[in-house]
């Protein structure tokens, strides 16, 4: 079954909503801002990546959140991670891969009740820190691993 | 045939939903070694799960997700029967979408 882009863009109406409020001003500091997108996956670092996504909130660690990556990495090629938290007032979600060539990884709005509760797999170019962040209302929260790599991948 | 599996199981008040979507997730850094040119870039950028018409995540990926990408997700008020959807659409524009009913 194929999706138009039109279809697809309807049913992604929550998000045009939700552009249409920032464009408006009413959402002031979110990690998923339209804006931003575009510029956090373009951005080269991963200090670079997360600064542009928080934006002028504040990044403060956390050891609320759950993060589950392994530390020894045998394929970077397939890295499985699980996040979790029991915190209330989390609204996104975003993986940072701090040597990849596109360090953003992803970004992940959770909302209208889905739990705080993520797995992936990342792509891992070489042994790098990989940093969480959470979006709150207020602040970043954010929690990071060290993974080490023995064989690479071809490079996200 | 579809390139996204659904597995959807209850907990409780909760529902996880596994996926398994097909698609190469082209980085856009490899070259091709017998003609030695560069691959291009072709990979997801959105994701959307969707219970009863409500959105319940919505994703924006970069290329830093592994080849034929696995994700998993929880949301509460999942009742036997409902739907859940899986769309995503990649860099290329190609598309594709799923639905599978909570057992």
């Amino acid at each position: 079954m194929s999706l138009s882009r039109r279809t697809f863009l309807e049913r992604g109406t929550s998000l045009g909503l939700l552009t249409a409020a920032w464009a408006a001003g009413l959402v002031t500091s979110d990690m998923l801002r339209a804006s931003i997108l575009e510029d956090a996956f373009a951005a080269k670092t991963g200090d670079q990546a997360a600064r542009i996504l928080a934006g002028e909130l504040k990044i403060i660690p956390s050891k609320e959140i759950e993060f589950n990556i392994p530390r020894t990495a045998e394929n970077g090629a397939n890295v499985p991670v699980t996040i979790s938290s029991n915190l209330e007032g989390i609204r996104s979600i975003a993986i940072v891969a701090e040597k990849n060539p596109v360090p953003l990884v992803g970004l992940f709005r959770l909302e209208n009740g889905a739990e705080i509760y993520l797995q992936a797999r990342l792509k891992l170019a070489r042994s790098s820190h990989v940093t969480v962040l959470a979006n709150t209302d207020d602040q970043i929260l954010s929690i990071r691993q060290y993974v080490k790599v023995t064989v690479g991948s071809c490079g996200p | 045939m579809s390139s996204i599996k659904i597995r959807l199981k209850r907990f409780g008040n909760a529902t996880l939903v596994r996926m398994l979507i097909s698609h190469p997730m082209e980085t856009g850094q490899r070259t091709d070694k017998q003609s030695g040119n560069q691959i291009p870039a072709h990979h997801i950028r959105q994701l959307i799960i969707v219970h009863k018409e409500r959105t319940v995540a919505l994703c924006n990926l970069g290329p830093g997700i592994a080849a034929d990408p696995y994700f998993a997700f929880r949301f509460q008020e999942g009742k036997p029967g409902d739907l859940v959807t899986v769309s995503w659409i990649d860099n290329h524009g190609g598309s594709d979408s799923a639905t599978a009913i909570i057992p």
